[in-house]
């Protein structure tokens, strides 16, 4: 019996050793079409933009090298589901990951300088802040081979924009729209808006073909777009397939002949198809196998530092907490060790905050913030009597935030200071922040993060002004409003520059809703030889131009 | 017969209208919102309380309870709130692959399970019976996440014998996730077939088949096994059963695009008519195959055949 019970524990660990083995195996570069591509893992991580990786298999001048050609399908690993292809159906940025291939924006982030730049439109000028002139590009082309003109774009801010839940707010800020001539559009807004061109850059206002609506079933003529890639099947919950369209005029065509994004939920899993071959690229590996992904050969690790903005919030609205006092809040801003969380949370891939506004966005300041410092916290708590005492902090139930609030946790104990963590699911979590009322939802402190998709207006007016549908801190404080007031509209740009100064002094400094503590670096994990791969720190990434090169 | 199934049938509406019913208030009583998730980051209160008018979120939670059974009574499920689109359509576009492992993880099951289990009864108390139920242990022990990413590895990353995800591959793909589910499976069945043929072994009819000098082999199929199948049917249609909402890990290692996902991420949205759509059609399936259970104990046991007939 001894015996029996032995010889199956043996099988079993056989069966371990083998799947714990493949690590070794898989480095010998025996995997389909990775094998010669070798040395591509050396990477250069800048501050500013995309990790860069050489590529063998391309001359000086960037054309391919004799030997080498291009893999003729590209298969990208994401977390999450796509669920649709309307753009205005979705916010979700897996959905909007897949749209950016097949269909472009009016305006858009160039990735390289991180500024709003044209995608559809050549030009615009702004009369006022009310009236907007726009100019399309010429010679653009749809996938069903019409040409883009003003009508296009009539139909889908005026006609399609209104019926969609998710882009009626848009439509509803355009109080008359002109058509001038087939590439030139006016528009007269409601408000003044002087960052009226990073509206267009929403990505459920992709611009559609009317022809198509007109010519075509609803189902079949969402799907025609601008962008250098064509739907070809979309099986919910398993993958959506993308073959590039020849006729592409706005980007180049792709030297890819097929993209499919598949939907492996687990990290792990994710990690074990890029190291078997099976797919090109992963989103979101796990930060464990970072180091895998940098020492195999076969592998690389791209890397972006996100533009999401990870913090410790007070609810300011909470009548019976402490986290309403002022010192309060300075005492824990100097007490939190950011270099340390960035470790303790995401191993390293991370960049301690002292701003509250992101890094990558216009009128970021590198202000000073509120420095690390043990012993003027404990003096500060020591004031307030602080100590032995219990704070509640709330956030949700994902791995990061877990790990960050018992950082936060076991940092505050250092000053006697209790931390009872609750978490809760995503959803329930919004709701309580942001649907129950500051003063009732018995909050003190929040860990949360904030990825402002859009301009520096964007970064403040939903999360900081006292009407902000995300004012989680519950702020509301008149002089703030006026500020972010008197920023949005100042057509000055050195003017402007000035006041977001005193915004950011003034929230990080003197007021404290959030304490800013890290962004967060992005990750891909790819295989070698594959490029253009870019990480948005928005989140919405990009892959219009990805490509890999193999040796023949 | 046909009067029994048409029993059973009737029988299941009202079970369904409680099943709804709960499932549609607990989903309310659940903290969160699915309009916070729909609405652009940027909405104001007022463009927030116009997307929950939209999707019918406004009343009291008898008012839209009572509007979704209208439209369940009349077959319709309503409409998913995050993918906007039939929530039937969702569910069936995603059912072929559900039941394509829940029957592939049974097979494995049974495959597993039936030798082992009548190995372990003819052999009680030898050392196969001790291998047997430890195996069956194993099986029921082992985390499915764990045993999953060990097949992977060894099977997919180093024997490259099966792709690591996904369902494109045929009959290829289905193996390692119905070996995962099925491993688990058959750790109960084993035990539910040797406890049953243990209690047939030693009635008197097989005693008197063996002094009558009929073979054993014949013994144990024809007459053990035959009488010991009850159970291991009832424990089989209930597995199978489970096997269709229950593989939510299985789907999730090899990411298999099954109903299972659907309705947790459902769920966890707050899509409370993707989420009721499912559960309701789970109930309708889990009912369904019980009543196939209950009909094949009249194929296997004739006492049973002539009571339905009563």
């Amino acid at each position: 019996m001894k015996k029996i019970i032995a010889l199956l524990l043996v099988a079993v660990m056989v069966l371990s050793l083998a799947a714990c083995g493949t690590k070794e195996e898989n480095t010998t570069g025996t995997n389909d079409g990775t094998s010669a591509v070798n040395g591509t893992g050396t990477t250069d991580i800048s501050s500013t933009g995309q990790q860069t990786t050489a590529t063998e298999g391309l001359t000086e001048t960037g054309e391919l090298a004799a030997g080498y050609h291009y893999k003729e399908e590209i298969i990208i690993a994401m977390a999450d589901e796509f669920t649709t292809i309307d753009p205005m159906e979705t916010t979700a940025e897996t959905n909007q990951i897949v749209q950016d291939c097949t269909h472009d924006l009016l305006t858009d982030t160039n990735l390289a300088t991180m500024q709003n730049e044209g995608e559809l439109v050549e030009s615009w000028t702004m009369e006022d802040p009310t009236h907007w002139t726009f100019t399309l590009k010429d010679n653009v082309t749809f996938h069903d081979g019409t040409k883009l003109d003003t009508e296009d774009v009539y139909f889908t801010l005026m006609e399609r924009a209104p019926q969609h839940s998710t882009t009626s707010a848009y439509a509803e800020k355009i109080k008359e729209f002109t058509i001038v001539d087939d590439l030139t559009f006016k528009v007269e807004l409601v408000n003044g808006d002087v960052d009226f061109n990073y509206v267009f850059a929403a990505n459920s206002l992709a611009i559609l073909s009317k022809e198509a609506f007109e010519s075509m079933p609803e189902e079949e003529a969402i799907k025609i777009g601008t962008g250098p890639w064509m739907y070809e099947e979309f099986v919910p919950g398993d993958y959506v397939s993308l073959v590039r369209f020849e006729g592409s005029t706005l980007y180049p065509v792709p030297n890819t002949q097929r993209l499919v994004f598949k939907m492996i939920p687990e990290a792990s899993a994710r990690m074990i198809a890029l190291e078997n071959g099976e797919v090109d690229v992963i989103m979101s590996p796990n930060a464990t196998d970072y180091a895998r992904l940098i020492e195999d050969e076969n592998l690389q690790l791209i890397t972006e530092v996100g533009r999401g903005q990870h913090y410790v919030g007070f609810n300011l609205a909470n009548p019976d907490s402490i986290v309403t006092n002022p010192k309060f809040r300075l005492a824990v801003a100097k007490a939190l060790d950011k270099e340390e969380i960035c470790i303790a949370v995401w191993d390293g891939y991370a960049t301690p905050s002292t701003n509250i506004h992101c890094r990558d966005m216009g009128y970021y300041n590198d202000i000073e913030g509120i420095a690390y410092d043990p012993e003027g916290a404990q003096a500060l708590f020591d004031e307030l009597g602080c100590n032995g005492m219990t704070i509640s902090l709330v956030t949700t139930d994902s791995a990061v935030r877990t790990k960050f609030a018992t950082n936060v946790q076991s940092q505050l104990k250092k000053y006697g200071i209790n931390v009872d963590i609750t978490q809760y699911q995503t959803t329930a979590f919004n709701e309580l922040q942001y649907s129950t009322p500051g003063e009732t939802n018995g909050v003190e402190m929040f860990i949360l993060s904030w990825t402002p998709g859009k301009n520096a207006d964007y970064m403040y007016r939903n999360t900081l002004y006292s009407t902000g549908g995300r004012n989680g801190a519950h702020l509301n404080d008149p002089e703030i409003d006026k500020l972010i007031d008197d920023a949005a509209g100042e057509m000055d740009t050195t003017k402007r520059a000035e006041l977001y100064l005193e915004l950011q002094n003034k929230l990080v400094t003197e007021i404290i809703p959030w304490i800013p503590c890290a962004q967060a670096t992005l990750t891909f994990g790819a295989a070698a030889g594959v490029t253009g791969a870019k990480i948005h720190p928005g989140l919405v990434h990009q892959f219009k131009e990805c490509e890999r090169i193999i040796a023949d | 017969m046909l009067r029994y199934v048409l029993q059973r049938l009737l029988m299941m509406i009202p079970v369904l209208v409680c099943v709804s019913f709960v499932v549609f208030f607990l989903m309310d009583l659940a903290p969160g919102d699915i309009v916070l998730q729909i609405a652009p980051q940027d909405a104001t209160p007022e463009q927030i309380e116009q997307i929950r008018e939209e999707l019918g979120l406004n009343g009291t939670v008898f008012e839209r309870y009572f509007r979704y059974l209208k439209g369940l009574l009349r077959g319709d499920m309503g409409e998913s709130l995050s993918q906007k689109r039939p929530v039937a359509d969702i569910f069936f576009e995603r059912l072929p692959r559900t039941i394509e492992l829940a029957f592939g993880s049974i097979i494995v099951a049974i495959i597993i399970a039936l030798p082992l289990g009548i190995l372990a009864a003819t052999n009680h108390r030898s050392w196969i019976d001790g291998v047997s139920m430890t195996t069956s242990m194993i099986g029921v022990s082992m985390p499915n996440f764990w045993f999953g990413l060990l097949l992977i590895m060894a099977f997919s990353l180093h024997w490259k014998l099966f792709p690591s995800f996904g369902a494109d591959a045929g009959i290829k793909s289905l193996i390692l996730p119905a070996i995962t589910l099925g491993t688990e499976q058959a750790g109960t069945l084993t035990r539910i077939t040797r406890s049953s043929m243990l209690e047939v072994i030693r009635q008197d009819y097989l005693r008197t088949a063996r002094a009558k000098g009929v073979p054993e082999k014949t013994v144990i199929r024809k007459h053990a096994l035959k009488n010991a199948l009850i159970p291991i049917i009832t424990v089989l249609g209930s597995t199978l059963g489970n096997a269709f909402g229950g593989a939510v890990t299985t789907e999730a290692i090899f990411a298999w695009p099954g109903v299972g996902r659907l309705t947790v991420k459902a769920v966890n949205d707050r899509d409370y008519t993707l989420a009721c759509g499912c559960i309701i059609m789970f109930t309708i399936i889990l009912n369904l195959t019980l009543l196939v259970v209950d009909i094949a104990y009249a194929f296997v046991d004739p006492r049973i055949k002539a009571q339905y007939s009563k």
